[in-house]
């Protein structure tokens, strides 16, 4: 997938009667979830607007895979770029049912449908769990419920992208982390691109791959999910959540004591037992603040994960605390740790540390490349 | 018998000028209220001024032009005999145009309104599902604006029933051809026929009144189902 755009223009906000120049410009060459970041009106909606063709500027281009979806002479119209939307409020039908919903992409007939799509319509509607609404009308569901419906109606589709604008920003957290899993690998089976609109660090960390950054109608920085949040220069890094994601290996199960033996590298990690097989792929999800940084092997603490790492960057501010970046098997981890330790450890660019953790969180598991 | 058999030539005559008339005044307005709907320009205020015209003029001055215009030496009169063979004024043809242009803002104006209230965000998702606009059309705007269409029938069948002016200048009395309703019963009142007026007005209120009440009962029942369907369906599926 290679999507390909460049758009300028304004961007005006009714809601507080504003308007500012937008400039995206863009190459988006990965596979999987690409997210999209940034604060409230900094332009994530527009980007996706002006991408499915709902928004139309006069300079604008943008393509996919070489076919031109929009040139000086050319425009193709949304329903044409065989595309799926997942808009923020659900926007469901309100006259028609649940299943007319979930079916309107695909004509709108169960009986109409192929048994493949029979099957894939079933499956994602007992996934996402809205089976039982069928029979339903929008205005019976909450405004997480409509969330699900929208998202099975663009997934049933098949679309050859994706756009998703926070389309779990009214589901409630027990639920969302089954939901986040399906999607991830609902897109990774049919090789769905996605781009991923959210204001959740961890929906993001979860799911995504790749990230870009908005602000002000510009894109300031497109990497791996991996790498923008261990940059000291942006401000991911320096927000209270802040993460850093490790990829490890599941090698083993240890039944005795319901723990998961996970190697990075050559080091080892336990976490709690996953219910995953040897040799899956986990993205670590670790708070900067559970990051405990010692110059010496620790020999007595209940804190059953110590590796070692070696520190890449230190972050000097004037505040009680301060940033280190860390180099762990190659991959990098953000330990946020008060000013007064870095000066009590002396700790410096260069020097080899060991890390423990206090928590690990996992993000969905996939077995991406 | 109750009614005379003119009576119930009329009767007859008026019912089907009424339907033909709003079955063809649906056809043309659907597009015409889609178009004054959408459109953003200037002349916007111009056709609808044309539209609504209907309502402030006198009935008899619509009908003076509407003489003019159909006579058979005009030129809609002219093109009309060289298709149809037939003469335009006095005829049924000629009163089908008349009582359209007559009843056109009635129908117009509800389903134009209805248009504007269309949900914009719901055809933007239709689109990116990648539904034709005609889909969209049929799938999203006419469920929603379906209460909007009976009334416009109604309004527009209810208007053309109660023509009088424009048919007086334009009909010529013809029993069966251009009798209607509205004419018969002045012939009665001007022949001091008042026992064969009071039956024939008094059996036009009745049905009035039933039709009303019908729709009214129907557009409640609409009104308060879910989105737009009967309430009796819906009873069904959430029991």
């Amino acid at each position: 997938m290679k999507l390909d755009l460049d758009f300028s223009g304004t961007f005006e906000q009714r809601r507080c009667n504003s308007a500012f120049q937008y400039h995206f410009k863009l190459v988006l060459e990965n596979p999987g979830i690409t997210a999209v970041y940034g604060g409230s009106g900094e332009g994530k909606t527009t980007l996706l607007r002006l991408i499915s063709g709902l928004e139309k500027t006069s300079t604008g281009k943008i393509s996919l895979d070489g076919k031109p979806w929009q040139s000086s002479h050319h425009f193709v119209s949304p329903e044409d770029r065989k595309l799926a939307y997942v808009f923020q409020e659900g926007r469901l039908f309100p006259a028609l049912s649940i299943e007319a919903n979930v079916l309107y992409g695909l004509g709108g007939k169960w009986r109409k449908l192929d048994s493949e799509t029979k099957t894939l319509v079933n499956e994602v509607c007992e996934q996402l769990g809205i089976r039982d609404w069928f029979k339903r009308y929008p205005k019976h569901l909450s405004g997480g419920q409509k969330q699900r419906v929208a998202l099975a109606r663009c997934l049933v589709c098949r679309p050859r992208l994706l756009l998703l604008d926070e389309p779990f920003s009214s589901m409630d957290e027990d639920g969302k982390a089954g939901l986040l899993r399906y999607l991830a690998n609902f897109v990774f089976r049919y090789q769905i691109p996605c781009l991923f609109v959210s204001h959740s660090r961890f929906e993001i960390e979860s799911i995504a791959s790749h990230a870009i950054l908005i602000q002000h109608g510009r894109v300031i920085a497109q990497d791996t999910v991996a790498d923008l949040v261990t940059r000291l220069d942006l401000a991911l890094s320096h927000e209270e959540q802040s993460t850093s994601l490790l990829r490890a290996t599941l090698k083993a199960h240890d039944t005795e004591y319901c723990l998961s033996e996970l190697t990075l590298g050559s080091q080892t990690i336990w976490v709690q037992k996953l219910d995953t097989v040897p040799g899956e792929q986990l993205t670590l999800r670790i708070l900067a603040r559970d990051v405990i940084v010692s110059t010496l092997a620790p020999v007595t603490s209940s804190v059953l994960n110590h590796i070692e790492g070696e520190i890449i960057e230190i972050e000097h501010t004037h505040d009680s605390r301060v940033l280190l970046l860390l180099k762990v098997d190659r991959q990098k981890l953000l330990a946020r740790i008060t000013r007064k330790s870095l000066m009590a450890l002396a700790l410096k660019v260069g020097q080899g540390v060991y890390v423990q953790f206090k928590s690990v969180g996992l993000g969905a598991t996939l077995t991406l490349n | 018998m109750f009614l005379t058999h003119a009576d119930i030539l009329a009767l007859t005559l008026t019912f089907k000028l009424a339907a033909t008339t709003t079955v063809l005044l649906l056809l043309v307005s659907t597009p015409l209220a889609w178009i004054l709907s959408k459109w953003q320009s200037r002349w916007r205020a111009l056709i609808e001024s044309i539209v609504a015209l209907p309502l402030v003029l006198p009935p008899t001055v619509l009908g003076f032009y509407l003489l003019v215009m159909l006579a058979p030496d005009s030129n809609l009169g002219q093109f009309w005999y060289s298709v149809t063979g037939s003469h335009l004024a006095f005829s049924f043809s000629g009163l089908v145009i008349a009582s359209m242009i007559y009843s056109l803002p009635f129908v117009v104006q509800p389903i134009q309104l209805a248009f504007e209230r269309i949900d914009h965000a719901s055809m933007e998702c239709a689109a990116t599902l990648g539904t034709s606009p005609w889909r969209r059309f049929t799938s999203i705007v006419l469920p929603s604006t379906r209460t909007s269409f009976l009334l416009a029938s109604v309004l527009g069948f209810a208007h053309t029933v109660g023509e009088f002016g424009v048919i007086l200048m334009i009909g010529g009395n013809i029993p069966g051809e251009t009798q209607v309703l509205s004419l018969i019963l002045f012939d009665y009142v001007e022949s001091l026929n008042y026992e064969a007026a009071h039956r024939l007005a008094a059996t036009l209120v009745l049905f009035s009144m039933v039709m009303l009440i019908v729709v009214y009962s129907l557009n409640r029942e609409t009104l308060s189902a879910e989105g737009g369907r009967l309430r009796l369906s819906n009873r069904a599926s959430t029991s």
